[in-house]
């Protein structure tokens, strides 16, 4: 089980923080867009900077994100990525 | 799955259609699979550009067409110009499904790309993958396994690097041997229980419902429309089934939901799964994943304040380069078609026919190729810039700002294009996926200020506006009043945007999600093919619709051409004639008294003074047939219509007859005060002209007030017929250019009118 102190919206991220996806909430399509580009449950996404809007990297693709995107990806476990 | 034999009719032209996601090196594949002999159109009903070509094969055979279809990163869709992909890949767009879908994956991005891969081999077409940015892969320290990746997807697997044509007959051969080859079994994606029952179930009720395909490309669309909630699957689906299907889909969905499972999630969850192992089975990396240098040079490049500054800089650099290097290109087209125009009227007995075809005809293709120039820099520019990756950042950058207007960071080039002209601002929509942020761009962007209003400004500031120093001695009214102008058209932008974004093309703001590209070396043949396809496109099916409304404009202020007036202007020449030669009669009877050169002077004078005479009255004459003509007559009718914006029929008139462009105001102004038509914004007798213009009480027509009020009605106006065809091209409907004519004309007429209104209070009170 996520700890609930360890959960947090992508928004939270600092710059170089990375961290696993615990779900999306959002309007069904909006999920299924960003879920189609790979932000699933357990995927690991990290912080490049954070902003309005924001340049984060899932995989090998580096996303730009807006701010009502970032509240809507769900965080648990950080992790530490090298 | 089932394993099915693909068949062939030797007859039929076969297809193969290109997918992947975008940013893959799609176009530049497909570029060096069909060479030259590529055909650009749109598919019927939407906005999203056909590109297709014929494949260059050495072998003999019927030819193969192959159709670059729009990068997409998944078949799941949300708008109806996005859905193409699909509807090609399952025949319903060319009645056949393609013959080959060649999937083009970034080799560096193995683990995104294969989910639209994923979803595509469960169409059970055959498939081959072409692996394209492979050399970018390697150097990366990226193994790809490809005997392994092989198996795992059971299709064909080909490494190439498109942009240095490697590995392009290898995928040649792959796609030849796929034609002919049966689809072998493949993957099945293990979704959970609850969801293929529900879509079991689905896939029933659809059979029962309608004739439309069925086996596995109908289980495929029928996936996206259940896992799609208000995408553009489950809306066709449903008008095509009835509205129970609706209902149907609600429930299955509930029961989805109800089972644990997020609608949204689950085929990416599903899919992912499964590509997570066989990634980690094909990929070793041979060095260790560093920092990629794309990210470093992001630092600075996509920096809030360092980055807006250096893409400002770029901007102006590249608006430069298009100013510079097109203005001498689009002289040269102008003085050419001019002298053209002034030897067909020489050569050409005067009548309808040299009319016709000097002020018609002539003029009418000069004004479509000025356009030329511009529009292939333009796009030479925009192919550089995005092909090398950095038109996302610019997207990225600008998108805070952009959002203040409802619009997106994509929004930003095409408006800033629409200053130099809107056509092929409108033309540069095309990056903007968003259907709704397209569409609001494409009926702003006539109102940024272009280079044809320009003349109007100059010529009725340089007439009217007084050159008083504002701000100590910085600048001056007349500066100060041609800034205003061209700020008029953005700040009546920003509500009017806002406006339609709140009624018309409202909608759930999408969220900005833009992938930035690792940054890669422009192809130059990417980019040369899309300025040539855009200037070639514009010129065939914009300059049909312009000039055919150049040709309608002329024969209005031409016809009908009453002989009366010709009779009655030849009478009042004779005269002149007459007079004259009385003049020199007597003249050569009173020579015995003065000197010989003197005489010779004073017959001189006379030839001068009546040749001056004689082209007045042709101006005249022009003047007569023009106001005589069916505009000259609307003009005079719709009067009361323009009086409250302070203009005459005069006014009226030339603002009706600029309707296909606005520069051709200041040539109608100056034949309609009988001063010839080929005057332009400098000359100063069409300024002393319109200063002495008065109405029949003898108020002068012109005032400061009146001046701005024509300015701000050019300011505001869509006086331009190639604009049009363009929104016409691009929406693909009549009722876009319809809407944006209305509302702008209606616009210019109350800004008019508010600002006669005001000023004339204000100044002349």
């Amino acid at each position: 089980m996520i700890e609930e102190t360890k959960r947090g919206k992508l928004l939270s991220l600092k710059a170089g923080e990375a961290a696993e996806i615990a779900s999306i909430e959002a309007a069904p399509a909006t999920a299924k867009r960003l879920a189609d580009m790979g932000f699933v449950r357990g995927a690991v996404v990290r912080m490049i900077r954070p902003g309005r809007p924001c340049r984060v990297r899932i995989g090998a693709t580096c996303v730009g994100l807006g701010r009502a995107l970032q509240e809507s990806i769900l965080l648990m476990n950080q992790v530490t990525v090298g | 799955m089932p394993t099915s034999l693909p068949v062939h009719t030797p007859t039929r032209t076969r297809t193969i259609a290109l997918v992947g996601n975008p940013n893959t090196g799609k176009s530049t594949l497909f570029n060096a699979l069909t060479g030259f002999r590529q055909r650009v159109g749109n598919y019927p009903g939407v906005t999203v550009e056909r590109r297709s070509g014929t494949l260059r094969t050495t072998n003999p055979g019927p030819p193969v067409e192959v159709l670059d279809l729009p990068g997409t990163y998944s078949l799941a869709v949300h708008q109806a110009d996005e859905a193409i992909v699909l509807d090609v890949l399952l025949g319903h767009h060319d009645n056949t499904p393609p013959d080959v879908i060649v999937c083009v994956l970034d080799a560096a991005n193995l683990q995104r790309n294969l989910f639209l891969t994923t979803q595509v081999l469960e169409l059970d077409r055959p498939v081959v993958i072409a692996l394209n940015m492979y050399d970018v892969a390697e150097e990366l320290g990226i193994a790809i396994n490809l005997e392994a990746l092989e198996q795992a997807l059971a299709v064909p697997v080909v490494p190439v690097v498109a942009v240095k044509q490697v590995g392009v007959e290898r995928l040649r051969n792959a796609i030849e041997n796929a034609l002919q080859s049966a689809v072998k079994e493949r993957h099945c994606h293990a979704f959970p229980d609850c969801v293929c029952a529900e879509l079991d179930g689905l896939c029933t009720t659809i059979r029962r419902g309608d004739d439309g395909p069925t086996g596995p490309s109908a289980r495929a669309e029928a996936m996206q429309s259940l896992l799609t909630p208000g995408g553009y699957h489950e809306t066709r689906l449903v008008k095509r089934c009835g509205l129970g299907l609706a209902e149907e889909l609600t429930e299955r969905r509930a029961r989805i939901a109800a089972a644990g499972e997020s609608v949204a999630e689950v085929e990416a969850r599903v899919r992912y799964a499964w590509i997570d192992r066989v990634v980690k089975q094909v990929v070793t990396h041979v060095k260790p994943p560093r920092s990629p240098r794309s990210e470093r040079a992001d630092r600075i490049l996509t920096h809030p304040v360092a980055g807006i500054a250096l893409l400002l800089l770029l901007m102006g650099l590249g608006f430069q380069v298009i100013y510079t290097w097109a203005q001498p290109v689009m002289d040269a087209i102008d003085g050419t078609f001019s002298a053209l125009g002034a030897l067909l009227s020489e050569w050409l007995p005067a009548g309808p026919v040299e009319s016709l075809l000097a002020n018609g005809v002539v003029a009418g293709v000069g004004a479509v190729l000025t356009f030329l120039p511009q529009i292939v820099i333009l796009f030479l520019f925009i192919a550089v810039l995005e092909d090398c990756g950095y038109m996302a950042r610019a997207a990225f950058l600008l998108d805070r700002w952009m959002a203040l207007l409802g619009l997106n960071g994509k929004s930003f080039i095409p408006l800033l294009s629409s200053y130099a002209c809107a056509v092929p601002g409108i033309m540069a929509t095309r990056t903007i996926e968003s259907r709704r942020d397209r569409m609001v761009t494409i009926l702003i962007a006539p109102l940024m200020s272009c280079s044809a209003r320009l003349p109007v400004y100059v010529l009725l500031i340089g007439a009217f506006i007084p050159s008083t120093p504002v701000l100590g001695r910085l600048l001056n009214l007349q500066a100060v009043t041609l800034l205003a102008m061209y700020l008029v058209g953005v700040v009546i932008a920003i509500p009017i945007a806002l406006l339609l974004k709140k009624t018309v093309l409202r909608g759930e703001p999408q969220g900005f999600l833009l992938e930035l590209p690792t940054y890669k070396w422009p192809s130059p043949t990417t980019a040369f093919y899309r300025a040539y396809e855009q200037g070639r496109e514009f010129a065939v099916s914009a300059g049909t619709i312009i000039f055919a409304v150049t040709i309608v404009v002329w024969a209005m202020g031409y016809y009908p051409h009453p002989a009366s007036v010709a009779a009655d202007f030849e009478v009042r020449r004779t005269e002149v004639r007459a007079r004259y030669e009385v003049h020199a009669q007597r003249l050569t009877e009173a020579s015995g008294h003065a000197g010989a050169e003197e005489a010779a002077y004073a017959r001189e004078q006379i030839a001068n003074d009546l040749a001056a005479e004689v082209s007045e009255l042709d101006r005249q004459e022009a003047g007569e047939y023009l106001r005589q003509s069916v505009l000259g007559r609307l003009g005079r009718r719709i009067e009361p219509l323009v009086m409250p914006l302070g203009w005459d029929w005069r006014i009226g008139t030339a603002a009706m007859a600029s309707f296909p462009a606005r520069e051709v105001f200041v040539a109608t102004m100056g034949t309609i005060y009988n001063l010839g038509g080929d005057q332009d914004e400098s000359s100063t007798s069409l300024r002393d002209t319109l200063r002495s213009a008065a109405w029949p009480d003898g108020r002068p027509v012109f005032n400061v007030a009146v001046a701005l009020s024509v300015m701000v009605f050019f300011a505001l106006c869509c006086q331009c017929a190639a604009t049009l065809a363009v929104i016409k091209r691009e929406t693909n409907s009549w009722t876009w250019p319809l809407a944006t004519f209305t509302y702008m004309t209606l616009l210019a007429y109350l800004g008019a009118l508010v600002t006669y209104q005001v000023a004339s209070r204000l100044i002349h009170a």
